[in-house]
């Protein structure tokens, strides 16, 4: 696999090198952080934690308060209320030495119209203290990013390679990576998903990656938070969060019945017979009773996709729910 | 598709494009018009009696550097040829470019923008956003001749030029449009189509420089020869105008077909590939500002440099005309017993520094868009401490201008030292711009203020330059009250080489310009930023 082992890059067998001089654990910490433009409130008590090494999913709609936050945290903006902390750093007062540590890619990038990517690439490289030339090669190539290209000529996707490549290159400790694949077809999304892979197996970057896209914070992130209207909805571990919540049951019964004052079980939809709902996990053997005494034709049990569990969180501000409707036991 | 329905929703863009420019097209219109009627209607003002007008024409008449500049000179005996010597060239430029802008900013940057895309997917034809970039283009150019025609014979001009005036510019802006049309299907970017426009226009004049100082058939090569062969303010022949007529008719067909021959989003030119590695200059905020206005200094350069070039020549034939005329005479500020030569030199050394202050404002407000952007996030997301990024951008705004301010002195002067054989004067003249440079770091000091804490009102430093460049150009004329011009910070520097050299006022000057940008840097540490 290219990429592993780069020289200059990555330092084998030294897992978890002291290079968190204060010894904290901890890449990102913000607690109770309140933003305000003018009238309008951003962030409005953001909570969130992010410890050293991991891939932290950072998940929330348009204008929820993500790309806000990262800015607070790249101390672009100042936090009108509440405690940030950033590789050990304030981000405001001490931005410039903690931006040595940091890269970042914002969500909607732009360039200088009349220079070229690779100019680009090489001026924001230089500024974090120089480049490493091979992985600056091997990143263009994967990324397949033509560096002779005046960047007015560029596409969003190919910006966002730009920007990418340029965080990609330096050398540091923690990745702010804003929507970073919006702009990019599903084989550069892949190729990114790689690259990412390869930055953790060196075990020592901290991610923190905001996004739209489930799957990619699924099969990157080792924990995630969902943001909505400038507040942490719900933070934890992709496990912790499914564990927590409840298991999705897709069913086929013979006697389907009123399924509606059945303990633990809320039914999102039915459809030609086909029973979509959710089980408590702990009433998840008592539904399964009930589900075999009505004559199970055909089921399907899975954890609650990341979908899910997102548009549970925004659906349920004040516990109004679009499923009530479909109950069959109040439509019967 | 092809026919009618290629043009199919081009009503609806029209109105887009109003909503769009409804605040542009009536400043063109009223700027144009405006400038062009309140110069003209000056000149009675100025020369009086037909002696004077005699000594104007004997000037221009006999120098064929002015005849290079400005065209044939006709009717020179009359207050109306002065006035079209005057203004004919500078609105000739002005509508050209207007043209240029306009169809530019409809055409090629709307689709760069990916805004067209977003309309051609509803019911709108091929030809729909050419056609619509054109019609409001050429109703623009209409209304800038018809405003002529209006205005002008309340100057000294008749009604007939008036007339022929306005035509002329509007046959004159149409073909212009016509033109950049072709271009907006040729380039990729709208920047490139901007370019080849202005190239283009740069290329009609110089063409019609070289027929109008021959006196040959070359001039007809050109679509500004057309509109001169007019001949006004003597014969006001409107039938040349069926020249810039007919050509803009053949040029919008060669825009239709060359639309019919491209993708949407290309182009029929290659765009240059550049570098792939950074120059070892670009390595910070410092050599990116540099890299981002080195080419806009060269072009301002060479345009000053020609400016300098014209005031230095014309200087010894002023003498004897401003000897003549005491109205011009204190519109140059002559003071008892000095120097009329000092006097004109001074005066066009101010309007040649106001020149750079516009120069000044636009490069220190090239931060704004930089901001808005969302580039200068990505600079300050790296290791650069936000005082750094606004003090590189700073540097080489001050670099610049102190390099334009030279190169405009230098070339005034050394031609002046030639053309004379007065090197002593050459050289006063070569750094008389140089003592406007603190004025001019005041003017730059307004923009990092509103920068520093509002960068929505960056254009307050517009405005400033624009009530010092009526107090520096037409002061003289005018006369406003004296605590108005108090406040003008040029009038502050003194009018070297007509007066001393004094150093408190220029000290005084940087100092407000550093305490401006101190204050500047003050809010700059404290805001959002982006």
């Amino acid at each position: 696999m290219p990429g592993h082992g780069l020289p200059g890059h990555g330092l084998p067998g030294q897992g978890f090198p002291g290079r968190q001089t204060e010894g904290v654990d901890t890449a990102i910490s913000i607690s109770g952080v309140v933003k305000r433009f003018g009238q309008v409130t951003a962030l409005d008590g953001l909570d969130m934690e992010v410890t050293t090494g991991e891939v932290h999913g950072f998940l929330g709609p348009n204008g929820s308060g993500k790309s806000t936050t990262i800015r607070v945290l790249l101390g672009l903006f100042r936090a009108d209320a509440g405690q940030v902390r950033l590789l050990g750093g304030d981000p405001w007062r001490e931005a410039v030495s903690l931006h040595r540590r940091l890269a970042y890619v914002p969500g909607e990038v732009s360039l200088w119209p009349n220079l070229t990517g690779g100019e680009v690439i090489d001026l924001l490289g230089r500024m974090r203290g120089g480049i490493d030339e091979t992985r600056r090669g091997e990143l263009l190539k994967r990324f397949e990013l033509d560096p002779f290209k005046r960047c007015r000529g560029y596409s969003k996707g190919n910006r966002q390679k730009v920007a990418l490549v340029a965080a990609l290159c330096a050398d540091v400790e923690l990745l702010l990576l804003d929507e970073p694949t919006a702009g990019l077809d599903p084989v550069m999304e892949a190729e990114f998903q790689e690259v990412v892979r390869e930055e953790v197996a060196r075990g020592r970057t901290t991610i923190l990656l905001s996004s739209h896209i489930l799957a990619e914070v699924e099969s990157l992130c080792d924990r995630v938070s969902i943001i909505r209207e400038g507040c942490t909805v719900s933070s934890g571990s992709l496990s912790e969060l499914r564990g927590l919540t409840r298991t999705t049951v897709v069913a086929r019964l013979g006697r389907p019945g009123d399924l509606g004052d059945v303990p633990g079980l809320s039914v999102v939809s039915v459809r030609d017979g086909e029973i979509r709902a959710e089980v408590e996990s702990e009433h998840l053997s008592d539904v399964m009773g009930v589900f075999a005494q009505r004559g199970i034709e055909s089921l399907v049990v899975h954890p609650p996709t990341l979908e899910e569990l997102f548009l549970r969180h925004y659906d349920e501000p004040g516990g109004v729910t679009h499923r009530g409707a479909a109950r069959p036991g109040n439509s019967a | 598709m092809s026919g009618a329905s290629s043009f199919a929703g081009t009503g609806s863009l029209v109105r887009l494009a109003l909503r769009r420019d409804r605040v542009r097209i009536p400043l063109w219109v009223v700027g144009i018009v405006g400038v062009l009627y309140l110069s003209a209607a000056s000149m009675p003002g100025l020369y009086h009696s037909q002696a004077q007008i005699d000594a104007y024409a004997q000037v221009v008449g006999q120098s064929p550097a002015a005849v290079a500049m400005a065209g044939p000179v006709l009717g020179l005996h009359t207050l109306q040829g002065i006035v079209m010597y005057e203004t004919y060239l500078t609105v000739i430029a002005a509508v050209s470019i207007m043209a240029v802008l306009m169809v530019s900013r409809h055409t090629r940057a709307e689709e760069e923008s990916g805004r067209t895309e977003l309309v051609r997917a509803t019911e709108v034809g091929r030809h729909a956003a050419a056609a619509s970039a054109l019609i409001v283009t050429g109703a623009t150019c209409v209304l800038v001749g018809l405003g002529m025609t209006l205005t002008l014979p309340a100057t000294p001009l008749s009604t007939d030029s008036s007339a022929v005036y306005g035509a002329a510019m509007a046959a004159l802006g149409l073909v212009m449009a016509a033109l950049t049309l072709c271009f907006a299907q040729l380039f990729v970017h709208s920047r490139s189509v901007t370019g080849a426009g202005l190239a283009a226009f740069l290329l009609f004049y110089v063409v019609r420089a070289v027929g109008d100082v021959r006196n040959d058939w070359t001039v007809w090569l050109s679509p500004i020869g057309w509109v001169q062969a007019t001949h006004i303010p003597t014969e006001n022949r409107p039938w040349p105008l069926l020249v810039p007529l007919a050509v803009t008719a053949v040029l919008l067909g060669v825009a239709v077909m060359l639309v019919d021959r491209r993708d949407f989003g290309a182009g029929l030119m290659p765009t240059w590939a550049g570098p792939d590695r950074a120059a070892r200059s670009l390595s910070g905020p410092l050599g990116l500002a540099w890299r981002m206005q080195r080419g806009p200094l060269l072009a301002w350069a060479v345009a000053l440099m020609a400016c300098g070039a014209m005031v230095g020549t014309l200087g010894t034939s002023m003498q004897g005309m401003i000897k003549d005329n005491p109205d011009l005479a204190a519109y140059l500020a002559v003071v008892e017993g000095g120097s009329i030569i000092d006097a004109y030199q001074a005066t066009l050394v101010l309007i040649m520094t106001l020149v750079v202050g516009g120069f000044a404002v636009w490069s220190a407000g090239r931060v704004v868009p930089e901001e808005g952007d969302g580039r200068l996030e990505l600079m300050l997301a790296g290791p650069l401490a936000r005082t750094r990024s606004l003090f590189a951008d700073l540097l080489v705004t001050v670099g610049c201008v102190t390099v334009l301010l030279l190169v405009s002195g230098v070339s005034a002067g050394m031609t002046y030292a030639v053309v004379a054989d007065d090197l002593d004067q050459g050289i006063r003249v070569s750094f008389a711009p140089l003592v406007y440079l603190p004025a001019i770091l005041v003017l730059v000091g307004v923009v990092v203020l509103t920068y520093g804490w509002a960068p929505h009102w960056t254009w307050v430093g517009w405005l400033v330059l624009a009530f010092e460049s009526v107090i520096g150009w037409l002061g003289g004329l005018l006369k406003p009250p004296a605590w108005v011009v108090e406040l003008s910070v040029f009038d502050r520097a003194p009018r070297y080489p007509l007066e001393p050299l004094t150093w408190g006022p220029l000290l005084a000057l940087l100092a407000a310009a550093l305490v401006l940008v101190a204050a500047g840097r003050a809010g700059f540490q404290r805001r959002d930023i982006g």
